[in-house]
């Protein structure tokens, strides 16, 4: 077998089980119980949006590195590398833009605060974007890979900017790798946090390889591929159906403070324009972490509602998680596309 | 040889143009304190990050009094609209405060010397040291 039909075949099998662990993630995994602002389940985000984010670092480093090679080696191949390193890795950082902002309305109060990361971060992306408006507007096939690997070298000095951005600037509402080092020293949360981002780099690396020699690509694993992105993208797009389901056959609202026990809980609640309190018949004993009830914060639907009391409560996943799941499929079936389209002899576009 | 050298040369130098440009920029995004809010004469949009000192709610005005403190101890009053606080936060007085991170955007008034919130931004960095649940 061809070295690219392994490739993709290997790609296969990773887009598929990258599929089901942001699955589990999103309705298993742990977040922190307790936040200032918001769901505390806005934080399932850790899983979906920040193992993105660095794996964008590590491509744009490729692209560096293919770049510095090309203009040292002159070789054809190292420029193809770099705009495919640069290709996947503006595809990340756009994800990582959009998820972010979703996240940063329902934990941050806006989709954008101009906060020091986030500037870096889309700085990082338009100066990559000139990358591409740059290398197209070159005419000469000799001087485009010539400028664009030159561009590309000088480009990069905005990933360790906007790396190191929460440090450069004296404040920032992203937190830096040591606050978030208590949290992600957590057994559970290491197992999927890490699991997630191997298997995000491995994506991107493999589809830069298979970028790079797609023309190489037979035609069996050429659907394998296409099939494995649509049951990547269905597996998710029906558990954010599922989650988005659990909207539905109860009054849905945040809570905003608990009073008394587990047993003989009451919950301060938003009803249509006015706060009122709640009473839950059920015992909320599931709910106390470290002997708080934690349910501040939380987007729960009553169930049984009637008279200023509830039968039962379930918290959902807030809709920011939901729809950043759903824009994870959404790019990886933009990856996928962009792996899987190609010229036809008259220069026509096919998948 | 000598091309490469010229190429890499071209590189570096735009390398470091880059840097430049972003690492002011990022720089430049950096909240203000409140010190340096307190130095300005005209009335601007900002960005202010202080240690809560204290917040009073006044029922009748509707209002959020927010009091911050500067690193060099300086004060400043932000006055916050309870209502639209309210829709966006919850009940005033069940709002959860990390008083060493508070964030505001508003419209400074030299003039008054208050700030008029428009926004309660406030940073998640205490969250990680929460457990971990899945409630």
């Amino acid at each position: 077998m061809p070295n690219t039909d392994k490739i993709a075949y290997l790609l296969v099998i990773v887009f598929v089980l990258d599929a089901l662990v942001g699955s589990y993630a999103v309705l298993r995994a742990p977040y922190p119980a307790f936040v200032n602002l918001g769901s505390p389940a806005a934080y399932l985000n850790i899983y979906i949006h920040v193992p993105v984010a660095m794996i964008s670092y590590v491509l744009y480093t490729g692209a560096f590195i293919a770049a510095i090679l090309y203009l040292a080696k002159h070789r054809e191949r190292y420029d193809r590398y770099v705009y495919a390193f640069t290709l996947v890795a503006t595809l990340y950082a756009a994800y990582v833009l959009v998820s972010g902002s979703i996240w940063a309305h329902e934990s941050w109060g806006s989709y954008w605060n101009w906060d020091p990361r986030e500037t870096g971060v889309l700085l990082l992306f338009l100066a990559y974007l000139v990358y591409f408006a740059l290398r197209s507007s070159i005419a000469d096939p000799d001087r485009r890979p010539v400028v664009s690997a030159t561009y590309a070298i000088a480009a990069y000095a905005m990933v360790p900017i906007s790396y190191a951005a929460p440090r450069i600037a004296s404040s920032s509402l992203h937190p830096t790798k040591a606050l978030l080092q208590g949290f992600m020293e957590q057994p559970e949360v290491r197992a999927i946090f890490y699991t997630k981002v191997l298997l995000v780099l491995l994506i991107g690396l493999l589809a830069v390889k298979l970028y790079v020699d797609k023309e190489a690509l037979s035609p069996r694993a050429r659907r394998a591929l296409k099939l494995s992105i649509l049951v990547s993208v269905l597996v998710m797009l029906s558990i954010a159906g599922y989650l988005s389901a659990q909207y539905s056959g109860g009054k849905v609202t945040r809570v905003y403070a608990v009073f008394g026990s587990p047993s003989d809980a009451k919950l301060l609640v938003k009803m249509g324009n006015e706060f009122t309190n709640i009473t839950i018949a059920e015992n909320l004993s599931k709910y106390v972490v470290e002997g708080r009830i934690a349910l501040v914060g939380h987007v729960v639907k009553l169930v049984g509602l009637q008279d200023h009391a509830a039968k039962k409560l379930e918290v959902l996943v807030p809709s920011c998680v939901i729809l950043d799941f759903i824009f994870y499929a959404l790019f990886i079936s933009g990856l996928g596309y962009t792996l899987l389209r190609r010229e036809t002899s008259i220069g026509e576009e096919e998948l | 040889m000598k091309k490469s050298l010229k190429l890499f040369s071209v590189a570096v130098a735009l390398f470091i143009v880059f840097a430049g440009i972003g690492y002011y920029a990022v720089k430049s995004s950096a909240y203000m304190d409140v010190s340096q809010v307190l130095k300005l004469d005209h009335r601007a949009k900002v960005t202010v990050r202080g240690y809560l000192v204290g917040t009073q709610y006044d029922a009748q005005a509707k209002k959020l009094y927010i009091l911050l403190e500067g690193k060099d101890g300086s004060k400043l009053v932000a006055v916050a609209d309870a209502k639209y606080i309210e829709d966006k936060y919850g009940p005033i007085q069940y709002l959860q405060w990390d008083p060493n991170n508070v964030v505001l955007q508003g419209i400074y008034d030299p003039q008054h010397k208050v700030l008029v919130v428009t926004d309660i931004l406030e940073g998640c960095h205490s969250n990680y040291g929460q457990p971990a649940a899945r409630t």
